[in-house]
């Protein structure tokens, strides 16, 4: 899979399959943008014209907000990722990214110039051997000012933390590592958004709590993320919970508006948090507690 | 079958520290063997000694009495020990699903009946069916199927052992519970496993001993209930214990009697009801609003399901888990 290269792709050539994991970015436009950094108005999207990967799907991201995309496979959330980035145009609908619409050819450029992919697999995305020349591709492929491409990658390095990491060969960093100096890259682009595409499915449970602490630190300082996950763990921690089943918005809310519902989650087949599915099962046996997904809740619940 | 270490070491080179250090374990005939370690603990080199494919620096691997130094034990089990390396789907090359899953046992030699039959109760046993795949390309199909597909390939040679090393990474809880309870039949049938995983659930549920690797050696093996006790130890090589196990710990220091170590849901159900009894919802608010104070009267507005959902929004704050 070379998806690096999708930057290029001609987002009309459609792949058979879809193959999941990646990231966008999106830089806020010099125009100081201010409104919903995506929005989907009613998009439908097939890969084969048969059947709709995404059909009526309609949401807006709000500036600054932690949202985590949930959902089985197959059930469009790589889509969503893939919709954003214009690597795909809706054939219904419309997707705009920071108040640009993907389907008019004229934005392409400009979505896609402001937009850097990162991968589920972090293998996919080193471009180059040294850890700094690979942070610092995206600034110099914008054609910005050496002092610039420099400070840019020295900053999201910092973000990452990977500051000292600079001069390491990538192909030597653990994958946790390596997701690190892939954000790292979309950083130095300067973005308003990132949406990762399950950043972490490849990563053991040590990488995977470190990427989701760096999404956490970014969101602190005022980057809007999109999270698309099937961890609920992950899931837990954002602001914002959006559950897409067969293509469409199944759910929207905070995680505890989401995740104790438990018979609908349960029958799309969803990984439920540790407390609601403990919850359940002491129901099974007559045991009954409200559902939380805070453990802490359980616990006072269950000492009464 | 039988899988024997006697003390094995490894490194991939002479310059390289040693990636096993003086293993030494047996697996018994059809055993369910959990093996758990934090990356870089030698988790996935030790599985690659069991059909020979790395040879021990020093030490001796054993498979059914078969010293695997002899090259051709080590021909012969092969033929017996099927390997699934993480992500076995990026090894899938034929046009066919049908082709692909053929290509091991047409490699045997064995004639185009038999061949067929095989490709078909293999696709039969990881819940492909055969008339739909067969003539399909695997890579048209989702990533869940295409795991499954390479491991009919895998028991498409009839092995009666096989090893799995992170069998579930990267798929969606959907399709980790399809290669979950596929790998549970397989032991059900009698075949002998050993799961490298990341997830103490999967290994405490399904398990029958848990093999604790660290730095190259065997830190422990035993019951999952033995292993998951040992909660400090596991801390201190980066692995976790269980949600539940971690769970009665809390519900411990709150004050329930919980006597019995447990490290599944199911079991942690079991337990708190045998110690709390069974409560119905009218009770539950009863108890609630007795107890009074914000603590109660967080549970009692908590308690009130339909609106639940909009109070428990106030109250998520201590569950984020940054």
């Amino acid at each position: 899979m070379h998806m690096a290269l999708q930057y290029g792709d001609d987002a009309a050539a459609r792949p058979d399959a879809p193959t999941e994991g990646s990231a966008t970015v999106v830089r806020a436009g010099d125009e100081g943008f201010a409104g919903d950094p995506i929005v989907f108005d009613a998009v439908t999207y097939s890969y084969d014209n048969r059947t709709n990967a995404v059909e009526g799907l309609s949401i807006s991201i709000h500036p600054g907000e932690y949202v985590a995309i949930v959902g089985g496979n197959g059930s469009g959330k790589s889509t969503f990722g893939k919709l954003v980035n214009a690597l795909y145009v809706p054939d219904a609908g419309e997707v705009r990214v920071m108040g640009l619409s993907t389907s008019d050819e004229a934005n392409r450029f400009s979505i896609r110039s402001r937009a850097g992919l990162v991968f589920q697999n972090p293998d996919d995305q080193m471009i180059t051997s040294l850890v700094r020349d690979d942070v610092a591709f995206g600034p110099e492929n914008l054609g910005l000012p050496v002092d610039e491409v420099v400070g840019r990658r020295d900053w999201a390095l910092d973000q990452v933390g990977m500051a000292e990491m600079g001069g390491r060969e990538t192909y030597n960093l653990s994958g946790g590592q390596k997701q690190r100096v892939a954000i790292a890259g979309i950083l130095a682009m300067r973005p308003d958004v990132i949406v990762l595409d399950e950043p972490g499915a490849m990563l053991d449970p040590r990488g995977r709590r470190g990427i989701l602490r760096v999404t956490h630190e970014l969101n602190d300082a005022g980057v809007t993320i999109v999270l698309i996950t099937h961890f609920m763990d992950e899931a837990l921690t954002a602001d914002r919970v959006v559950v897409i089943d067969k293509g469409r918005v199944a759910m929207d809310g905070t995680p505890a508006e989401v995740f104790t519902q438990h018979e609908r989650l349960a029958a799309m087949r969803l990984e439920e948090p540790f407390a609601v599915r403990l919850t359940a099962a002491l129901r099974e046996r007559g045991l009954y507690v409200p559902y939380t997904i805070d453990e802490e809740e359980l616990v006072a619940s269950l000492c009464l | 079958m039988s899988v024997v270490f006697q003390d094995v070491s490894y490194a991939y080179g002479a310059d390289q520290p040693p990636a096993l250090s003086h293993v030494s374990l047996t697996i018994p005939d059809g055993q369910f063997l959990g093996v758990i370690g934090h990356t870089g603990s030698g988790k996935s080199t030790l599985v690659q000694h069991m059909n020979g494919l790395l040879q021990p620096t020093s030490g001796r691997v054993i498979v059914d009495g078969l010293d695997l130094a002899d090259r051709r034990s080590r021909h012969e089990v092969r033929r017996h020990v099927g390997v699934a390396f993480q992500y076995p789907e990026y090894q899938l090359f034929a046009a066919t699903v049908r082709e692909d899953v053929a290509f091991g046992p047409t490699n045997l030699g064995l004639g185009a009946a038999e061949v067929d039959g095989r490709v078909r109760r293999a696709l039969e046993r990881v819940g492909l069916a055969y008339d739909e795949v067969a003539e399909r390309s695997p890579f048209h199909l989702s990533g869940g199927q295409q795991r499954r597909v390479a491991l009919a390939g895998i028991l498409a040679m009839e092995p009666r052992t096989i090893v799995l090393d992170e069998p579930m990474a990267g798929l969606d809880p959907r399709g980790c519970e399809d290669i979950l309870g596929l790998v549970h039949r397989l032991h059900e049938d009698g075949m002998t496993v050993v799961m490298v995983s990341h997830s103490m659930e999967d290994v405490a549920e399904n398990a029958d001993e848990v093999l604790v690797m660290s730095g190259g050696r065997v830190l422990m093996k035993g019951a999952p209930d033995e292993v998951f006790s040992r909660r400090e130890e596991l801390y201190r090589v980066g692995l976790d214990v269980p949600q539940a196990t971690r769970f009665q710990s809390r519900l411990r220091a709150a004050g329930l009697s919980l006597p019995q170590d447990v490290h599944t849901i199911e079991a942690l159900a079991d337990a708190i009801v045998a110690s709390v009894g069974t409560r119905t919802k009218e009770r539950y608010q009863e108890l609630a609003a007795r107890a009074g104070g914000v603590a109660g009267d967080r549970v009692a507005r908590a308690g009130e399901d339909a609106g639940a959902t909009k109070d428990a929004g106030a109250t998520t704050q201590g569950s984020d888990g940054r």
